[in-house]
């Protein structure tokens, strides 16, 4: 019984971390830069490399079971508005009184489209089609025998365009993400060995959603005042970030509600990379037991590298001329 | 064994880091963002890497939007730009820049500060 409550809500628990290991995007918006975030992906698409994103936490089961996950996600530009990412994750399981499990979750593949760039007002969207493809991974560890695709749209605002009256919220940036997670098949049929009935898993449509609320100590001393703090405090950016699923479809009889985390943490940016350390806080009893953190390195290829792999494959990654200000 | 691998694949992307140019970022202007200062006679913006001269630029205007200054990268140091001013009035100013680093990422940005008699 423990274990069947443990396998039910490892999917649950990794739909919410999963969702965490899309982080991405080099992103720079007129006068913004959004660094990459680790809990809800970035607006952007970018050439980059998270390697690794850590992350560890106790599980939403009666008896919580402790879950290490380690990620990497490499990002491609195709043009300068089209990219490509692929993903993968272990994850380390130990249950109480039970022997532990590891193994890799299904790969994860995303298709992602930067469509609206509107820098004097550091806006930006973005729409991709995001794919955990079926059976890549390993179902001891919760990765499922079907594949998802979860097409959604990215936002990103800068609040620059503020007037000088409200100069101190100027560094304030928002990103937002929602999705629609629909899986390949409808259920998993299966026969109990002891009792021979048919058990009938449905796999539920999500609505997935996040998003971040940030204050870039970048752009407050180079937009608003320089403070002349020490320049290791004018690399950070404090951010709060969140990520929600909840079921909206073929849920009937689940017992699966929304689940999500709250995630308070700061990003150190660099010129070629950047770190960042989150705390991982489950908003109720289903999405985890007690607090738990992240962590993440993240290199910007397109700097690292920006003549070879930190190009796009197709075009100019900049569009060369002389400065034309606008009023 | 994995463990050695990791590490050299990482030295080698942090020291090929140190080889290549990033996006350049306003490390620094004179005078100081968000600032109250006397009449300068010129505007100097420090970045974190060298420019492409041919394209950037930097503009100063004032609170009425009017330019009273238009700045490029300084020859002496391709990581400075510099806009000359005769004595400024006073009054809120705005500097507007948009540069292009010599790896070719493009970046802009502004800031204002005030003069004061």
């Amino acid at each position: 019984m423990r274990k069947s409550l443990m396998l039910a809500a490892v999917p649950v628990a990794l739909g919410v971390i999963m969702s965490a290991s899309g982080a991405s995007a080099h992103c720079f918006v007129g006068g913004r830069f959004f660094p990459a975030t680790l809990g809800a992906d970035d607006p952007c698409v970018a050439d980059e490399l998270s390697l690794p994103t850590v992350s560890g936490f106790k599980t939403g089961d009666d008896s919580p079971t402790r879950q290490l996950d380690v990620s990497v996600e490499y990002s491609k530009r195709i043009t300068e508005s089209f990219g490509i990412s692929i993903g993968s994750t272990w994850t380390h399981l130990r249950p109480p009184g039970m022997p532990s499990a590891s193994g890799f979750q299904n790969v994860e593949t995303t298709f992602k489209y930067q469509f609206l760039t509107v820098p004097e007002h550091e806006f930006v969207m973005s729409a991709a089609l995001a794919v955990e493809w079926g059976n890549t991974g390993a179902a001891g560890v919760g990765a499922e025998s079907f594949t998802t695709y979860t097409p959604t749209i990215f936002m990103g605002k800068g609040f620059g365009d503020l007037p000088d009256t409200l100069s101190w919220l100027r560094p304030i940036g928002v990103t937002a993400q929602v999705g629609y997670a629909i899986p390949s098949s409808s259920a998993t049929i299966s026969i109990d060995p002891d009792s021979g009935d048919t058990i009938i898993d449905n796999h539920p449509r999500f609505l997935r959603y996040g998003g971040s609320l940030q204050y870039s100590m970048p752009f407050l001393k180079s937009a608003v005042v320089d403070l002349q703090l020490p320049d290791f405090f004018n690399h950070l950016i404090p951010i709060v970030e969140w990520n929600f699923q909840t079921p909206v479809g073929n849920n009937f009889n689940t017992g699966i509600g929304t689940t999500g985390t709250v995630n308070p943490g700061v990003i150190w940016v660099g010129n070629y990379f950047q770190v960042a350390l989150e705390a991982i806080v489950p908003v109720n009893r289903a999405s985890g037991s007690g607090v738990g953190a992240m962590a993440q390195l993240h290199f910007y290829l397109d700097d690292i590298f920006p003549t070879t792999i930190g190009k796009p494959i197709f075009g100019t990654a900049a569009n060369q001329g002389r400065p034309i200000f606008g009023n | 064994m994995h463990a050695t691998r990791f590490v050299t694949f990482l030295l080698m992307l942090v020291c090929g880091g140190t080889l290549a140019q990033a996006h350049a970022y306003l490390d620094h202007a004179s005078p100081l963002v968000g600032s109250v200062v006397s009449a300068p006679s010129e505007v100097r913006l420090w970045f974190t890497q060298a420019l492409e001269p041919r394209f950037s630029a930097a503009q100063l205007r004032s609170s009425s939007g009017a330019v009273v200054g238009s700045g490029a990268v300084d020859p002496a140091n391709p990581k400075e730009m510099v806009i000359r001013v005769r004595a400024l009035p006073p009054g809120k100013y705005k500097v507007k820049w948009k540069i292009l680093s010599v790896d070719t990422h493009r970046t802009e940005g502004d800031f204002g500060f005030e003069v004061r008699p």
